[in-house]
Parts: C-alpha cells; sequence; structure tokens
C-alpha cells in the first residue's frame, strides 16, 4: 500500500482519533499532518503483522501525547464549567451536536491519556480488547483495567452533568 | 468486532443510562470538515517535497484563501498548510528558481523523491496528486489563475510572510533530505554539517525533531559517541514520547552511565 493511498484510506479515522485524543478541532489539521509524517517516513517498516488501522492508531497517540504535553488544553471557561457544576442541561441540550461533543471533551479531558485512548478506542471505534493491547503495545489485562477505570470515570462525570447519581458500572451488561 | 471477554460497548448496552450514550454517540459520529484532507495533504505536500508540481496546479483560489485565514490565526500547521499553497504558487510563477539551487527543478519536471524518508526506505512517492474526495477541482494547466486571484486581494505584506515562510520551509526541507542522504551514503562529516547548518538557520524549524535524530545518528557514526549520548539524553528528556524517541533509543546512545 503506498502513502498516498494509506493516506487516501485512512485520514478520516487518522483524524477522528487525533480528536477523541483531545486535539482540538483548530489544532487537528496540525497534528493530523504530524501524525502523517511520521506514517510517511516509517510506513516501509510497517511489516503487516497487525491491522493498519491499530498502527495508525499507535502513532496517533504518540503524536496527540507529545502535543498534549506540549500544549494543554485550556481550563474550562466559566461558561463551559457552568455546564459541569450545577445546571444540568435538558436531554434536549445534550443532543445538540456541538454542546454534545463539547462536554464529552471535556469529560473525557479529566482522564488521564492511557485511559482515554483505551476508552475511545473500545466505546468509540470499536476495536477488541486485544486490538487496544496490540495499538498500544500494552498487556490485555492492562486495557481491560484502563477500560474499567475509563468508565467509571466516565460514568460518575456523566452523572455530574446530568445531575443523577451513576449507575455502578459493574452492575451494567458484562460480555458482548 | 468484538471478544468473548470484551464488555457489551456502552453505546449497546440497554442498562447504560441514556445520557452516556447520547454523550458517545457525538464521539462515534467525529468526521473531518469537508476541505480538511486537501489542506493537509497540501501541507504534506510541502514539508515532504512531494508533487509539489501537481500541488500548483491543485490549489484553489478557495483553498489559498482558507489557507492564508487560519495561518493569519496563528496555526502551526494551517501556516504549513498555507506555506505549502505558496510553495506551489512559487513553482507556478518561477519563483522556485529562487529556491535551494541543487535540488531545485524547472516547473513541470517529475515530481522530487519524497524528502522525509531515506531513499532506499521510501515507498514509492506519491505521484502528481489528483486532489482528494471533497477537495476543489483541479485546474490543470491553469496554475496560475489559481495563484493570482488572492493576490489581487490580499495584503501585500501578509503575501510576502507567507512567501518568505514557504522559502524558508524548502530550505529546511532540503537541508535534512540531503543530510539524510549524506548519512545513508556514509558521509557522516557531511551530513552532520548539513544538520548544523539547519539548526543554525532554523532553530525551531517544522523538522527540528527529525533533524536531531539524524544528528544523533550522524555524531555515533563519526565516533563521537559521548556527543551522540548527551544529545540523545537531552532529546529524551524534552520528548519522552516524540515519534522518534524509539529510534533514538535503538540507536544505542542513551543516556550516560551515572546521570
Amino acid at each position: 500500500m503506498t502513502f498516498e493511498e494509506v493516506y487516501r484510506a485512512h485520514f478520516a479515522f487518522v483524524w477522528r482519533s487525533l480528536r477523541r485524543l483531545g486535539i482540538r478541532e483548530e489544532d487537528a489539521s496540525d497534528t493530523a499532518q504530524e501524525v502523517f509524517i511520521v506514517v510517511h517516513r516509517k510506513l516501509p517498516e510497517f511489516a503487516g503483522r497487525s491491522k493498519l488501522t491499530t498502527w495508525l492508531y499507535g502513532v496517533c497517540f504518540r503524536v496527540a501525547s507529545e502535543r498534549r504535553r506540549a500544549r494543554p488544553a485550556p481550563p474550562l471557561g466559566a461558561q463551559e464549567a457552568a455546564a459541569f457544576v450545577g445546571r444540568p442541561p435538558d436531554p434536549a441540550t445534550i443532543a445538540e451536536r456541538n454542546q454534545g461533543l463539547a462536554m464529552l471533551e471535556r469529560i473525557l479531558d479529566r482522564m488521564p491519556d492511557e485511559q482515554r485512548a483505551v476508552f475511545c478506542l473500545f466505546e468509540l471505534e470499536g476495536m477488541t480488547g486485544e486490538e487496544i493491547a496490540e495499538a498500544l503495545e500494552i498487556p490485555l489485562g492492562t486495557a481491560y483495567s484502563r477500560l474499567r477505570l475509563a468508565r467509571t470515570a466516565f460514568s460518575a462525570a456523566t452523572a455530574e452533568l446530568v445531575g443523577s447519581p451513576p449507575l455502578p458500572v459493574a452492575s451494567r451488561g458484562r460480555t458482548a | 468486532m468484538s471478544s468473548a471477554r470484551d464488555p457489551v460497548r456502552l453505546v449497546a448496552d440497554a442498562s447504560a443510562p441514556d445520557a452516556e450514550r447520547v454523550l458517545l454517540r457525538h464521539g462515534v459520529d467525529i468526521a473531518p470538515p469537508g476541505d480538511a484532507e486537501a489542506r493537509v495533504w497540501q501541507g504534506l505536500a510541502g514539508a515532504l517535497g512531494v508533487a509539489a508540481a501537481a500541488t500548483a496546479a491543485e490549489a484553489s483560489a478557495k483553498t489559498i484563501t482558507a489557507g492564508t485565514k487560519v495561518a493569519a490565526a496563528g496555526m502551526t500547521g494551517a501556516k504549513i498548510a498555507a506555506v505549502a499553497v505558496a510553495l506551489a504558487g512559487l513553482v507556478a510563477t518561477g519563483g522556485y528558481l529562487l529556491l535551494a539551487g541543487g535540488s531545485s527543478r524547472p516547473p513541470g519536471g517529475a515530481p522530487p523523491t519524497a524528502g522525509v524518508a531515506p531513499a532506499p526506505q521510501v515507498p514509492p512517492p506519491p505521484a502528481p496528486l489528483p486532489p482528494p474526495p471533497g477537495a476543489a477541482p483541479p485546474a490543470q494547466a491553469q496554475p496560475a489563475p489559481a495563484v493570482s486571484q488572492p493576490e489581487k486581494s490580499g495584503p501585500p505584506v501578509h503575501r510576502a510572510t507567507i512567501r518568505g515562510s514557504a522559502i524558508r520551509l524548502k530550505e529546511e526541507t532540503t537541508l535534512i533530505r540531503d543530510a539524510r542522504q549524506a548519512l545513508r551514503q556514509g558521509d557522516a562529516a557531511r551530513s552532520l554539517r548539513l544538520l548544523d547548518e539547519c539548526r543554525r538557520l532554523f532553530p525551531h524549524g517544522v523538522l527540528e525533531q527529525e533533524r536531531e535524530r539524524l544528528a544523533i545518528e550522524a555524531l555515533g557514526k563519526s565516533g563521537r559517541t559521548s556527543e551522540a549520548s548527551a544529545r540523545a539524553a537531552a532529546f529524551l528528556r524534552r520528548h519522552p514520547d516524540s515519534p522518534h524517541a524509539d529510534e533514538i533509543r535503538g540507536l544505542g546512545f542513551g543516556a550516560p552511565a551515572g546521570r
């Protein structure tokens, strides 16, 4: 697969992966470019032992982590903070796409990068535990452990947002 | 796509609160804006030195205007995209002749070998590109209008800034590429000279990390292992999660013992 083919087939994947890893919309073009510069250089080393998207995500994760370390997300603005504390929006507002996405980003911003990556890959990208462990180069048990922690954090933050107690994660459906 | 040990995903878990599932659906639906794919590709063409001639033909007035607007907002990568577009403009208008001498080519020649990856390892460089899906239609054989239109309306000072940035980016890319080629050909001393020159001219250039990785490798191949170790350790302290970090560790010049 040539670089151009990889770019065309997976640009959208890289973009949304970066966004889910905490790269803001206004920085996503910069960061996607950084990712593909690395991909251009390392593609010959990709031996096909894993799925291409799994390998690409590993690149995205490292580039995004570096970027976020260099440019931490700004603190919550007063208006955004109000959305989290003491002023729960109604469900219709939650359904508003832009506000919903902003809320999701803020909740994810509270997670450590490692938990966030596992959570997004599993819940949003639909990868399996094995694929996540491979993408992030961690043991499978670690992937599941991070997912549990991230789910608990997500549930608590969402409950705070909507003003209702979180449903214990352990009491939900357990297997696929 | 699930395995036996995987729990049910929240979006499909009827026992999960509605609010959680609603929020997650917003994350599932993330997609790039319509022009992002073309804009980033333009930036890559500049940063990697590929298909510059083709991007000149493809650069539409709309893309250039968008690029310069974002550059004015102070966004690094979008700046690169705008710079790449300006680079393409240079190619189209003959300004390319002003660029770094040894590697310059006349407009319309074959695209250069991919600039960042070493020649023996590089996948075939993208051929002159059709625009990615969603991009403005190509204006083949009509590069001049694509560039001249925004020049009529844009502020002269801003145009000059972009053009100057384009030249700097091209020079930095050329120095890095030549340094890499020298290193692959076994001439570590020449590689180091080029990298030192690059560091002097562009201390915080777009390819700063790539430059440092090459310098560490060149120092090691020159027998200057203590310098290589010191710079490797400094790099890894500054950029522990850099995409280049694993490669630098793999060069075997980690932190000197006892530090």
